[in-house]
Formats: C-alpha cells, structure tokens, sequence
C-alpha cells in the first residue's frame, strides 16, 4: 500500500533506509527541521542546514522514487538563543518559496522557557503571516502534558487557523485536548519513548481517525522508520481494511499538507470489481 | 557489573515503556468488553496476568522475581 512518512529526518539516516521504504511502499516524507545534537550558534548554519533539507535531500530520495518535502525552523532547544532565532526568522521567508516547504515546524516547546514560549509565538505568527502550514513539537516524556498544555494556551491567544496547525508528538494524556482545540494531532512511534504502534493504534480506536496523522521515528537517536509499517501490520491485524489503513497512512497526510498547494499527492480509495 | 542507580538509570525508560505497553492491554481489553456489552467468556489468562502485576508490586528485596512470574504462569 502507499504510505507518507509525515515527519521524518532524512539527514540522519542513510539510502539503505530509502531504499527500503521504497520497497516498503513509502511515496513521500516529509523532513521537519531538527536538532542537530548541538546548539547551532550561527544562524547561517541554519540557512545552510534549510538548504540541505530543501535543495540536497530530495534529490536523494529521488533516487528511490520517493517525493521529499520540508519544513523549516528553530528548534525549541535552541530557543533560548533570542537574538540567533530573530535572525533565523528573518532568513526563514525566502525558504518557505522554495518548491518543496511545506510550512513552518517544528518549532514549539522542550522545557516550556519563557523564551521558548516567545520563540514558538514568533515562528506561528510568521506563519500565519505567510500562510503557510505549522508543525509543532510538544515535549519530552515527564515535561509533555505541561508543554501541551502551555502550546495550546500560546496559540489561543494567537489569530490562528487550528485546521492548518499540526500538533505533534501526543500521547494518551495530551491527544484529546489537541483534538478538541481543532488542530490536527500527530503520534510518533519510537522504539523505547512516545507512542508504540499498539498504543497507536489504540488511540485510533479511541477517538477516530479524523484529523490524526502517525510518524515512524527517524532521526540520528534511537529510531526507527520502520515502527510506521509494524503500525500498520497491527491496524491491518485488528481487522481494520486497506481502505481504512490507507486513510489514516496515506490519505491523512495528503488532507492535511494538501492545504498547502505545493503538497500535490491526492487521497486514494481502492477499487474493486465485483 | 552495575551500581543500583545505575541499573535503574539504565533501564528506566526501557521498563517504563514496558509497563505502557501493559497498561494498553488492559485499557484495550476493557474498551473491547464495553463495546460488546459482556466480560470475555475464558478470563482466566487476565486474572494470572493481573496476579502476576501484584507479585511484581511487592517491593521486598528479592533476585527471583523471574522466577516465581515463571512459575506462575506455569498454571496457564
């Protein structure tokens, strides 16, 4: 079946991953800026690292037949560097013309700092300003239903459209709350931490499918892309439909990126004879 | 070998994750008795999963734990 990676860090993974996704059905990923390991102290560094994910990485995935898109922002752990996230941001608008951007993200919060804070306001309100789509990270482990619950407080006082904002990483405690605000809701399967594919696919069975995407974890830590197909083998074995697995693994992504014009992969249905 | 924080540092997120993935059991076993209306009809491989999580609750020193969960689920 066709699947989209919706949040996926090329950079740090190698073309055997490629490789395998495509044989795996993966058409497309999209790579979200990230955290290098390191707080970068220069914003060209930035400007450098948007050009990768913008200009080198597709022409990488390429090679495998899969479509790569991007995101561009200031992670929230590098935040704290006020003056370095003012320049970035004022770099970030000609990325977000490049053919292959889909939005802003993923900006939002780690330790929920007040600069952090002002950091995630300034990255939405660019976005808006340009109308562009928003991904947004919500914290780690022990610091994720506080940081949820700061992230949607910052964007209520905001003039925001919750439909072109993706709210990520959420767990059992925090995915309701998204939901109700009207954002879309993003889970990401990590071998250890966040969701596992059980979990996610119980909280498909909670709340429905609408307005949920799911990530593998691919990034240079403990990760694995492949946690995204083990997600769908065990939606797929609970007695869920290919219709069904592809709404929520394909065409889920296409309704949410797809309000960016850039984004041109449609929803598909399967047809059957009789 | 390794220190008592050490062991615990060490294996933390990999036991937390554990004890989510059997905290989801549970919450899917419940959703799916309250979607038909009715308790499954063999429970009896719930009730030894459920003994088993209250001999991991007793939090005597003791290096058998594996053990007696063996054992345990030896009456299956």
């Amino acid at each position: 079946m066709h699947i989209i990676q919706p949040h996926y860090h090329a950079i740090a993974r190698t073309a055997q991953d490629y490789e395998r996704m495509a044989m795996s059905g993966v058409v497309a990923v999209c790579e979200p800026a990230f955290w290098a390991g390191f707080d970068r102290r220069y914003p060209e560094t930035f400007i450098d690292y948007f050009r990768q994910i913008s200009e080198f990485e597709p022409t990488r995935a390429a090679q495998y037949g899969i479509r790569h898109y991007s995101w561009v922002a200031v992670n929230p752990k590098e935040a704290e560097n006020k003056a370095l996230t003012a320049e970035v941001l004022q770099a970030m608008p000609d990325f977000l013309k490049m053919p292959n951007v889909l939005g802003v993200g993923e900006t939002g919060l780690h330790k929920s700092t007040p600069n952090e804070c002002d950091a995630l306001a300034a990255h939405v309100e660019l976005a808006m300003a340009h109308d562009q789509l928003v991904l947004i990270h919500t914290p780690h482990l022990s610091d994720k239903a506080h940081g949820t619950r700061r992230t949607l407080e910052i964007l209520a006082g905001l003039n925001v459209k919750p439909e072109r904002i993706w709210i990520d990483h959420v767990e059992e405690q925090t995915v309701k709350s998204v939901l109700d605000a009207g954002y879309w809701a993003g889970m990401t399967i990590y071998p250890i931490t966040k969701c596992s594919p059980k979990r996610t696919c119980d909280i498909l069975e909670r709340y429905g499918i609408e307005r949920l995407l799911v990530n593998s974890s691919a990034d240079w830590g403990p990760s694995d892309p492949f946690t995204l197909q083990e997600c769908i083998l065990e939606y797929r074995r609970r007695g869920h439909t290919l219709q069904d697995a592809i709404e929520v693994f394909h065409n889920n992504p296409c309704r949410f990126l797809g309000q960016n014009p850039k984004w041109d992969i449609k929803p598909i249905s399967i047809q059957t004879e009789n | 070998m390794l220190t008592p924080q050490q062991i615990i540092d060490t294996y933390y997120l990999e036991t937390r994750c554990q004890l989510l993935e059997i905290a989801a059991t549970l919450d899917r076993h419940d959703a799916a008795a309250a979607r038909a209306g009715t308790p499954a009809p063999h429970p009896e491989k719930l009730e030894i999963l459920r003994q088993a999580l209250a001999l991991l609750a007793d939090s005597t020193p003791t290096t058998d734990r594996a053990e007696k969960l063996l054992i345990h689920f030896a009456k299956a």
